[in-house]
């Protein structure tokens, strides 16, 4: 029969006997649903190479919907793609293996072969005994098993001085990417790579304290968290870049909002959890780290918020600067470093506490970030380090090597795309007209919008362009004449008897389209006109003319004016309000340049 | 009072000229030599043609750099100048020719949407 020699005769024996079979194909005889712990149902199956059977084959959960969706069904022909073999203790009849079925494809549905094929008999299981009905098994010819072992050949032995051979098997280590939650026993050899602080929480259902630390070994990488009593059992003990032993514990699906490792799994340490540290190990088979490295080029297209691993040569290193968390009233350090790599982009990384102030740019090293978070200010990107985020300078990885070599062959005048460039056309900038700006109904949504245009400063009200400002350094709120040679402060709540200019220009702008009013505070005012606000606010009590003759210089010339647009509301009345960012004289060259391009990618003429 | 029209003078280059003969032109292009009479220039064009331009009155004799003339096409070589003005070093030391010849090609290769 056509279906009889579909079957992978004798695999099942070879599967059960830890031998690894490449996609066995069997027929499954029968489906009954079991009720586990907790809500979640499986299915165990009674599966037939054709000539062995075994009932012990439980379905992953991921995979009921083919049962219920009727795809698997008695008779059915299947190819099983990924299985683990599992040994389950039960009190009454002693230990026996289960395979686990994790990915399988239906060959031919159970309603085309409709019948059993051949005459399977059980397997005789481990210790000897039949698991059913006493008829002896018959012989088989054991088909050659592509590997002779069920473990990963990626794990090299070592051997162990230490004695700890009676509670770890060394032979029987697990590569990390191999644990799921369908396993009990495992052990894992893996080098700690970090491990947090021990972290207390407190609420209604009480306290606790937990600490968490990232695994990794040849294979892969996991988290693992060990809350209260083993978080005091292995706080001590584990020592960041060891390699230890790790044994028992429960694996569970890890929370993607807290880890960013390329894992789908996480460890959670149990009271049966054994770690002993791994001596007498070669320890460059152990990689110190597992990067998922980013290209900088494509940081500016990923989500605000999400969490990168990124390689580049430090170009640049600003200083340590302090400034004080306005939640937690903590005074912080501060460095933001420029980092660029061969996507010929560059990005500013903002550097913390210790890692700010003891960082040495002046080499330009090649700096590898673990876990820095995207950030987004007024519509540029840059990479923030967090605590957990890990940095290393100079490491001795792949890419690490060749982005030095790269860089160090470099000629001097290569430019780089930056992408957090905040106010100069970088990459993400956009540009439109001012009926352009207005038809997109730019600013009407949650957040402002930024963009760009080409436009002729045509008004400016110059005579309300200063306002009278709190003289301290961090506050800018206007104050209130009181006409005894005092000035109140309404934020600060205090009065002084001198105060700052400070400028906010109303003013016009107008290119082919349309105009625009729009707002420019201290730093954009200041730029546009090529003085400081005390300066103006001299020549304004001094020198009338000269003071009009500031505005007068910069109108009616054609600018590149980087806006900000958001709806504001302002006593039960919303209006859009634009404000510059930004203003600089045009360059011709890199205008026409883009004009050019713009008016050939529209019109669809090519050179 | 009687109004005037004033007919609209086209962008060119060396190439284009020669479309646009006995209508208004504005031409830009780098001084090669002053006639002896002080009544012809050649200029060099931005796509490095060589185009004589011819006026009624004699010009100054020192005139070096970039000239930007309005006048009328004759040929593919020649123009009719009417006036002239010399370009300032400090905006034409950088002037970039290939941006100007690819201006003027997108505009008489495509009809202008504000008209």
């Amino acid at each position: 029969m056509e279906y009889e020699k579909m079957l992978t005769k004798g695999t099942l024996l070879a599967i059960m006997n830890n031998e690894e079979i490449k996609d066995p194909i069997m027929q499954v005889l029968g489906v009954r649903k079991i009720t586990a712990a907790g809500a979640n149902e499986r299915y165990r199956l009674l599966i037939s190479d054709g000539q062995n059977l075994n009932s012990f084959a439980m379905l992953a959960t991921q995979l009921n919907s083919m049962i219920l969706s009727g795809e698997l069904t008695e008779f059915a022909i299947v190819k099983i793609k990924r299985h683990i073999i599992s040994n389950l203790t039960d009190r009454s009849k002693g230990s026996k293996q289960v395979m686990i079925l994790i990915d399988l494809v239906v060959m031919v549905p159970g309603n085309v072969v409709s019948s059993k094929i051949g005459d399977p008999k059980p397997i005789v299981d481990n210790s000897g005994h039949m698991v059913a009905n006493g008829t002896s098994a018959p012989a088989v010819a054991t088909p050659k098993p592509q590997s002779n072992s069920v473990k990963m050949p990626t794990v090299q032995s070592s051997v162990i001085n230490n004695g700890l051979q009676s509670v770890i098997d060394v032979d029987n280590i697990h590569p990390i990417n191999s644990l799921s939650p369908y396993q009990n026993k495992w052990t894992i050899r893996a080098r700690v790579v970090c491990k947090t602080p021990i972290r207390t929480w407190s609420n209604q259902r009480g306290d606790g304290k937990l600490f968490s630390m990232d695994l990794v070994d040849e294979s892969s990488e996991i988290r693992a968290t060990a809350f209260n009593n083993e978080c005091d059992k292995f706080f001590d003990m584990i020592e960041v870049n060891k390699v230890y032993f790790i044994t028992r514990g429960a694996i569970k699906t890890a929370n993607k909002k807290f880890t960013n490792l390329d894992n789908d799994y996480e460890l959670t340490f149990s009271s049966e959890t054994q770690i002993f540290p791994c001596h007498d190990f070669d320890d460059s088979q152990m990689p110190a780290m597992k990067f998922n490295f980013t290209q900088l080029s494509q940081v500016k297209d990923m989500d605000v918020d999400s969490i990168v691993d990124i390689i580049g040569v430090c170009q640049n290193a600003g200083d340590v600067t302090n400034l004080v968390s306005k939640t937690t009233r903590k005074e912080l350090q501060k460095r933001d470093v420029t980092l660029v790599d061969q996507s010929l982009s560059s990005v500013t990384a903002t550097l913390w506490g210790t890692q700010a102030t003891d960082f040495d740019g002046s080499l330009q090293p090649v700096i590898a970030i673990k876990g820095s978070r995207i950030r987004e200010f007024m519509g540029s990107k840059s990479l923030s380090l967090l605590g957990s985020t890990i940095m290393q300078i100079n490491p001795d990885i792949e890419e690490a090597h060749r982005l030095r070599g790269w860089y160090d062959s470099l000629p001097s005048n290569v430019e780089f795309n930056s992408i957090s460039t905040r106010s100069d056309g970088g990459i993400n900038t956009k540009f439109l007209t001012i009926k352009g700006a207005q038809l997109a109904q730019l600013g009407s949504g949650d957040k402002a919008d930024y963009y760009n245009m080409y436009s002729h400063l045509i008004f400016v009200k110059s005579e309300s362009a200063l306002y009278k400002a709190c003289p301290k350094p961090d506050c800018q709120k206007k104050v209130i004449d009181r006409n005894d040679g005092t000035y109140r402060c309404e934020k600060c709540n205090d009065e002084t008897e001198n105060f700052k200019y400070r400028l906010m220009l109303q003013a016009q702008l107008s290119d082919s389209t349309g105009n625009q009013w729009v707002t420019m505070f201290q730093e954009a005012a200041e730029t546009l006109l090529g003085t400081t606000s005390t300066e103006l606010g001299r020549l304004m009590e001094e020198a009338k003319e000269e003071y009009c003759d500031v505005f007068q210089k910069q109108m009616f010339k054609l600018f590149d004016a980087r806006a900000r647009a958001k709806m504001e509301t302002y006593n039960n009345e919303t209006r859009l309000k634009v404000s510059i960012v930004n203003m600089k004289p045009i360059d011709y060259k890199i205008a026409n340049e883009k004009l050019i391009a713009d008016i050939k990618r529209l019109s669809g003429i090519s050179t | 009072m009687e109004s005037v029209v004033l007919p609209t003078r086209a962008f060119v280059n060396g190439s284009y000229l020669q479309k646009f003969i006995d209508k208004p032109v504005t031409f830009i292009g780098s001084v090669l030599k002053v006639a002896s009479d002080s009544k012809s220039i050649t200029l060099q064009s931005t796509d490095d043609q060589v185009v004589t331009v011819h006026f009624h009155e004699p010009i100054d004799s020192s005139l070096d750099g970039w000239v930007e003339v309005h006048g009328y096409a004759k040929s593919k070589g020649t123009i009719g100048g009417e006036s002239y003005y010399n370009l300032p070093s400090s905006i034409t030391n950088d002037f970039e020719k290939q941006q100007f010849n690819e201006t003027v090609a997108l505009i008489y290769s495509l009809s202008n949407p504000l008209k």
